[in-house]
């Protein structure tokens, strides 16, 4: 079975493809979980919905990544991976990327923001460093701004 | 039910990067050597233990028989690597007691040097990592720990230096063991001034890549005076496990400042052997990355929490330290077999035969197993 077959999975990349950050949250107790199960790990009930939260978060941490591990990445040497919490969906961390021009500002619990930009896959979301009254750090604007929907 | 055990033999091939062999060629060597150093009989065994995952299908049970011309043979499986290398002696223990089995080998190996992919490939065998992680690059161990490591420096205040201790000490036990796969000196300066894989990990910080096996060999007390080497006693296990998928430990964890498993697998083996952290004389420790092998000084309460990073920084587990860790260099500067060689070194203490890496009087060693989410603990005694 490859990943796209695995069905609690596609739903993530189906949303993002939307321009929507979700995860999986049990309507029976109404608490997150990640990575996607079948069954709820809190209270084992079956019905998972795909939530919609609001695709910004605090960095819980981050590393640069110096060295490439598959060749595929060896053009993007320095990047860096996040581990990104969500107010909306306590209890869960996302990986993913977070583009910044200046890797030694980067700080824990620092405020970063969902980029949705055309691509597929992880093409399609990476996370930028917002400023903290909100405003984002990167001229970016032109680019959508994802709402709950 | 339990009765008494002991590791009367050890074994293990010379650790390098590429061994130009079969697998299977260097488990069989591994066994036969551990078999020859109790003064067994290959054809007496009948009983085999290792992990679940890698060796079950690399090495399979009937393969190692047939060479080992051992009938009969009583075979078990615990966890993936480390986890199930530390506890086979908990069910050579249970099958030893019950009668099932008299002679029981461990044996372990890996070819991740050889292999292509090595031991990132192995981390494919997780659905939501290749459908979640891989896609941007969080796709190797080294950037895995690098969170844990940048998260833990933010909470407890670990410095950089401190984290240069812990390689210097390893690689300066390796030097004594003189063994390893690194046989180069490392000052502190030199591993600042090295390059960083995943901030703030560096090569230093990081295990090797090793083709290699190791075996050792088990049987009850009585039988085990019998045998040619002195034999080192099983005094305590601990096994324990958290609930999360393997996708999900190196990211979900309600922390990822303690390592999942630890506390619980030390009380457990504490209590069987009824003993605690002071009673340690010397600990090998499952360093797959220096801030892993640090978190579990203190999750088994060799330290307390957050105190690990000056214990090291004050040379409590160099040589001649107060506790000293990883005495042969550990995976990273010794090899990396997922820690069939914490357990043959810590057999090697207890009957003083480590050379110049010996701890002086060494009576009792705790040796830790990692394979998230398990974790095994074995106390080990002279």
């Amino acid at each position: 079975m490859t990943d796209e077959q695995i069905p609690e999975f596609a739903p993530f990349w189906r949303n993002v493809a939307a321009r929507r950050l979700c995860f999986p949250r049990c309507e029976a107790c109404g608490r997150f979980h990640w990575y996607p199960l079948t069954r709820c790990p809190h209270c084992f009930a079956a019905d998972i919905e795909w939530c919609a939260v609001e695709p910004r978060g605090t960095l819980y941490s981050w590393t640069v990544v110096r060295h490439a591990f598959a060749a595929t990445f060896v053009d993007r040497l320095p990047y860096v991976v996040g581990l990104i919490e969500f107010p909306d969906a306590p209890g869960i961390r996302l990986v993913s990327e977070v583009r910044t021009a200046s890797t030694d500002a980067l700080w824990v619990s620092m405020p970063v923001r969902a980029r949705f930009v055309d691509g597929s896959g992880a093409g399609e979301l990476h996370f930028v460093p917002t400023t903290p009254n909100g405003r984002e750090s990167h001229e970016d604007s032109d680019l959508c701004d994802s709402s709950i929907q | 039910m339990t009765r008494e055990i002991a590791i009367v033999g050890i074994g293990e091939t010379p650790p390098v990067r590429r061994s130009g062999r079969s697998l299977r060629a260097m488990v069989v060597d591994a066994v036969l050597a551990a078999l020859d150093d109790a003064g067994i009989c290959p054809k007496e065994v009948d009983g085999l233990v290792t992990d679940a995952v890698i060796m079950p299908t690399e090495v399979p049970y009937d393969y190692l028989a047939a060479q080992l011309g051992a009938s009969n043979c009583f075979a078990a499986s615990g966890s993936m690597g480390g986890a199930g290398i530390v506890c086979a002696p908990q069910l050579a223990q249970h099958a030893i007691a019950s009668g099932l089995a008299n002679v029981v080998v461990c044996y372990f190996g890996v070819d991740w040097g050889t292999r292509a992919g090595g031991p990132y490939a192995f981390h494919d065998l997780y659905p939501a990592k290749r459908a979640f992680e891989k896609p941007y690059g969080f796709n190797a161990q080294p950037i895995y720990f690098a969170l844990w490591a940048r998260r833990y420096m933010h909470d407890y205040g670990l410095t950089e230096r401190q984290l240069g201790a812990l390689a210097v000490s390893h690689r300066q036990h390796a030097l004594l063991n003189g063994r390893g796969q690194l046989r180069d000196s490392l000052t502190l300066d030199q591993y600042l001034n090295s390059r960083m894989i995943a901030d703030p990990l560096r090569a230093a910080d990081c295990c090797l890549i090793t083709d290699g096996a190791g075996a050792f060999v088990m049987t009850a007390m009585d039988r085990a005076r019998d045998c040619s080497k002195r034999p080192v006693k099983v005094l305590g296990t601990g096994f324990a496990s958290a609930p999360v998928t393997g996708d999900s430990v190196f990211t979900q964890g309600s922390c990822l400042t303690a390592m999942p498993g630890a506390a619980e697998a030390a009380r457990r083996a504490f209590a069987s052997a009824r003993l605690g952290p002071k009673d340690v004389d010397f600990a090998e420790i499952y360093d797959c990355f220096s801030i892993s092998c640090l978190l579990q000084l203190e999750d088994t309460g060799l330290c307390r929490k957050g105190e690990a990073g000056c214990f090291i920084q004050d040379g409590g587990i160099a040589p001649g330290g107060p506790l000293p860790v990883n005495t042969h260099g550990g995976f990273l500067a010794y090899s990396y077999r997922l820690g069939i060689e914490h357990v043959t070194e810590a057999v090697r203490q207890l009957r003083h035969e480590a050379g110049r890496a010996q701890v002086p009087d060494a009576e009792i060693g705790l040796v830790t197993g990692l394979s998230m989410p398990d974790f095994g603990v074995l106390l080990l005694g002279r």
